[in-house]
């Protein structure tokens, strides 16, 4: 471990440099305006979005726009809006935590509308708009005077949006763009005054413009029936003959794919972010439930199997906090690092995010598996009730579904994750041929020399998941090579690990930087025990299915031998069981998410 | 014109309160802090009154306890408040009205403010004096439970609550100290420049020791939990006569009828 070369600051270095060796952000270091404005935003959510979260289901433009607009009043669209045209330009980490406690007020469609408004909706303006078309559009979204939308996608072309047909070919006298086509599933479609719309000019050519609602030839097409986020907007565009002034082109002419996968690298934080701020109300209306619901004579937050439950959702939210947080906080870094003077700032900006791509998908992906896997145990903790839709569960048990898929579907954003790390393997942008070759010194190393202090056996089981995982990847690039991105069942499996192991690092990073005794700290301690010690059983479990995938079902003997060294460290010694009555109990002492 | 606002900090509704271990405070590690409900009402209601009268008008927000109450007193600044001043609570006299009013009036003496806005009462002990004493301390006009202002410059219009939903408006002259009812207004969130802009005001601080030698005249011997008791009462007589003691518990002793 000593050779591990000092200040990587490449994405992905998780995977080759020991627990808690660079500073991570966490919640408990947050500044405090980061706080003030957590507190303001928590308390716009509860007091203004949660009562009126059943108005708001009914799909109320009206009542839409105006919450919005009071958003505007305090500055909240903003935050990523440079402050010539109206905005605050504050830090990724501020925009993260208004999504995340916005998010708190129980109104996923709400939630949405914010988010495609501050966005997808501004930011392709922010980044790459001319100053004539920040000075027209900016002002105007960041006080909700109008709504904006984004529309990628097609019928035809969803995940490979790079595929649209919609046409953009420049009129004769070439002070236009002539588009035509048909736009699917744009959120805000129906509200919006303003659109960035992805068109191929010359039919090859992918890029975007802005386009005005009162366009002539622009229609918006049928609200789409939803499984959930019934309170948003989502319709076709359809563009016949769409006259758009040349001056609208975004950016540049073959720039489209720039501006969507920026959007989509921030817009993959945020949407974790929001996942986070559902999660815990969610938890906290599932343990209000369970200790007023009795059978059996008891309160059911007593039995058992409830308080198991409870611990995983807990363990869950409390490890994609760490691991989210972590990641913004790298993203702000780099972002930091840039002279915002450059007329390239924003080019840089995305450049910098892009570095954390693999951070940013895995964001993504546990941000909302973990919504999806809270609603669907507080379902289940709610019981029949849960089912009905006058309790708090079944709403956002549906309106989470979605995150799985948007924003890149968690299959693609899984490939992202397995697709980076190979390159980066290949173009050695990270170590991973130096710590592969030290893997067999690592396993024969003396553990208790390596590993001390209060999470001795967690980090040990962990810095030895990393070398697993390492052990794994080789393995696949060594018989697979180039061609391991077409093995998509092996690579998921590879970004599920990385994915476990970034999780399992943050959440020990963050619970080392915790120094008092407090009940609270210690409860973070027993997550991080908890957590480690699952991580470990089920990256076991990942390796085995992808070896016996890449040996064709028979393992070699020196690898059988090496799982065995590997399993002989992971194998953790700890009462999961019991940990985990400890925390439930705690989170029902607290009435909620404590942390 | 000048306002002096106090702004208490009480425990949130929601977290639970458990006695510490000395039986006469709660444990403060399980609990989350708030600002008091009626005194967001009476900051807003300074705010308000700035807002009409301009930028001359001046707000001090005003806050006694531990150094935990510096986030209360910065939210006051954020909202719009222009400066403020913490009070060490270091004699421990928060719980009692007469203490905290001569603590405050201590402060305030040499402030020459024209007005003093408290929230009716403290969602944590309810007593509802500490605007009153304070006015009183001062030599103020005071008026409580207080729905509307309509500042002068010699007095201040008022309506305030009487009992039985009857209200009245009076006119007392300035300086006056007014403890606001809740719903008087709709308290603003703070925008986030006024967060950042928070950063720039001052709050002095102030030791509770240092503004007060006198003794406090209540203190807190004992907190507990109400203790619930179950008993069964035998209704004795004949039978017209137990009915007609039933109805009668029912009606007057549990109110249900
Ligand atoms: C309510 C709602 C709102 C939306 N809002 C917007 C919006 O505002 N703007 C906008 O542009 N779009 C929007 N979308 C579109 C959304 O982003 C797409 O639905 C999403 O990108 C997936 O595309 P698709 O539906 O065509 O699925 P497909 O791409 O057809 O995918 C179907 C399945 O195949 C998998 N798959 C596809 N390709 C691969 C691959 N290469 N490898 C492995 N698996 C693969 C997917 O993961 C998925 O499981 C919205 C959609 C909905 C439902």
């Amino acid at each position: 471990m000593n050779d591990t070369p000092a200040q990587l600051t490449t994405g992905g270095r998780f995977l080759v440099e020991p627990v808690g060796c660079e500073n991570v952000l966490t919640r408990e270091c947050f500044s405090e305006e980061h706080r003030e404005i957590e507190g303001m935003v928590r308390d716009f959510a509860s007091e203004r979005v949660y009562p009126l979260r059943d108005e708001i289901e009914k799909f109320d433009k009206d009542l839409c726009v105006k919450l919005l607009r009071e958003m505007a009043e305090l500055g909240l669209l903003g935050i990523d809006i440079p402050e010539a045209y109206g905005g605050l330009e504050l830090d990724k980490v501020t925009s993260a935590i208004v999504v995340e406690s916005l998010a708190r007020g129980y109104s996923a469609s709400f939630t949405v509308i914010f988010s495609v408004q501050t966005g997808i909706g501004s930011l392709p303006i922010v980044w790459f708009g001319t100053p004539e078309q920040k000075e027209k559009y900016l002002p105007r979204l960041v006080s909700a005077e109008w709504i904006s939308a984004y529309s990628l996608t097609e019928a035809s072309s969803g995940s490979d949006a790079l595929a649209a047909k919609t046409r953009a070919d420049l009129s004769e006298d070439g002070k236009s763009y002539i588009l035509n086509g048909e736009k699917m599933f744009t959120t805000n479609g129906g509200w919006a005054d303003v659109y960035t719309i992805f068109a191929q000019v010359d039919g090859r050519h992918f890029s975007a413009f802005i386009v005005e609602r009162d366009s002539a030839g622009l229609e918006v097409g049928p609200e789409e029936k939803k499984m959930g986020v019934k309170g948003s907007s989502t319709t076709p565009i359809t563009l016949t003959d769409v006259r758009v002034p040349a001056e609208n082109l975004l950016y540049e002419i073959g720039k489209g794919a720039t501006i969507a996968f920026n959007a989509l690298n921030l817009g993959r934080f945020k949407l974790a972010a929001a996942d986070l701020g559902g999660s815990k109300t969610v938890l906290e209306e599932a343990v209000k439930y369970a200790r007023d619901r009795r059978q059996f004579g008891q309160a059911i937050a007593a039995f058992d199997v409830i308080k198991g439950k409870i611990a995983d959702m807990t363990v869950r939210i409390y490890t994609a906090d760490s691991m989210i947080y972590r990641t913004i906080g790298l993203i702000q870094e780099a972002t930091d690092r840039l002279d915002k003077d450059d007329p390239l700032y924003y080019i840089h900006m995305g450049e910098a995010t892009e570095e954390y791509a693999i951070e940013a998908s895995m964001a993504k992906v546990y941000g909302s598996e973990t919504l999806g896997m809270v609603t669907d145990h507080g379902i289940q903790i709610l019981g029949g009730y849960g089912f009905i839709e006058e309790f708090p569960m079944a709403r956002p048990y549906r309106d989470t579904r979605i995150d799985r898929i948007w924003e890149g579907s968690n299959e693609i954003n899984r490939q992202i994750i397995t697709g980076y790390m190979i390159k980066k393997a290949l173009l050695e942008e990270l170590p991973i041929r130096t710590a592969i070759r030290d893997i067999d010194a690592f396993l024969e190393s003396d553990v208790e020399q390596a590993f001390s202090g209060a999470q001795a056996n967690e980090e040990c089981a962990i810095e030895t998941g990393k070398r697993l995982a390492l052990h794994v990847f080789h393995a696949a690039l060594n018989e697979f090579g180039q061609d391991l991105r077409h093995e998509q069942q092996l690579t998921e499996i590879l970004a599920d690990m990385f994915t476990y192991l970034y999780v399992a690092d943050s959440t020990l990073s963050r619970v080392q930087c915790l120094q008092g005794d407090a009940p609270v700290d210690k409860m973070a301690a027993t997550i991080a025990r908890i957590h480690s010690a699952e991580v470990s059983i089920r990256l076991l479990n990942l390796a085995l299915t992808g070896l016996h995938a890449i040996f064709h079902g028979k393992l070699p003997p020196d690898t059988a031998d090496h799982l065995r060294r590997f399993q002989r460290r992971m194998l953790p010694e700890t009462d999961i069981i019991q940990l985990k009555r400890a925390l439930a109990d705690y989170v029902y002492s607290r009435n909620g998410y404590p942390f | 014109m000048r306002i002096a606002v106090l702004q208490k900090q009480v425990p949130d509704r929601e977290s639970p309160l458990r006695v510490s271990d000395d039986g006469r405070h709660f444990d403060e590690q399980q609990v989350s802090f708030k600002l008091n409900e009626s005194d967001a009402y009476a900051i807003e209601e300074a705010l308000q009154i700035k807002d009409r009268l301009g930028a001359e008008t001046e707000i001090i927000a005003l806050g006694l306890g531990p150094e935990r109450i510096e986030k209360t007193l910065r939210e006051a600044l954020a909202r719009g408040a222009d400066r403020a001043i913490r009070v060490l609570d270091d004699r421990e006299l928060a719980t009692d009205p007469y203490a905290v009013a001569n603590v405050f009036a201590a402060v305030l003496k040499d402030q020459a403010c024209d007005l003093v806005l408290s929230g009716l009462q403290s969602d944590d002990l309810g007593m509802g004096q500490t605007g009153i004493l304070l006015g009183e301390l001062l030599g103020m006009a005071t008026a409580s439970l207080v729905i509307a202002t309509e500042p002068g410059t010699t007095s201040i219009r008022l309506k305030h609550e009487l009992e039985g939903g009857w209200y009245q408006w009076l006119t007392i002259p300035l300086p006056a100290s007014l403890s606001i009812q809740t719903g008087i207004n709709q308290p603003r969130y703070p925008t986030i420049k006024g967060i950042m802009g928070a950063k720039r005001k001052q709050i002095e601080v102030l030791n509770a020791s240092a503004l007060w030698s006198g003794e406090p005249l209540q203190t807190c011997q004992r907190l507990y939990v109400p203790q619930k008791t179950k008993h069964t009462e035998m209704i004795e007589g004949t039978s017209d006569q137990a009915a007609a003691q039933l109805v009668e518990i029912l009606k007057t002793g549990i109110k249900v009828l």
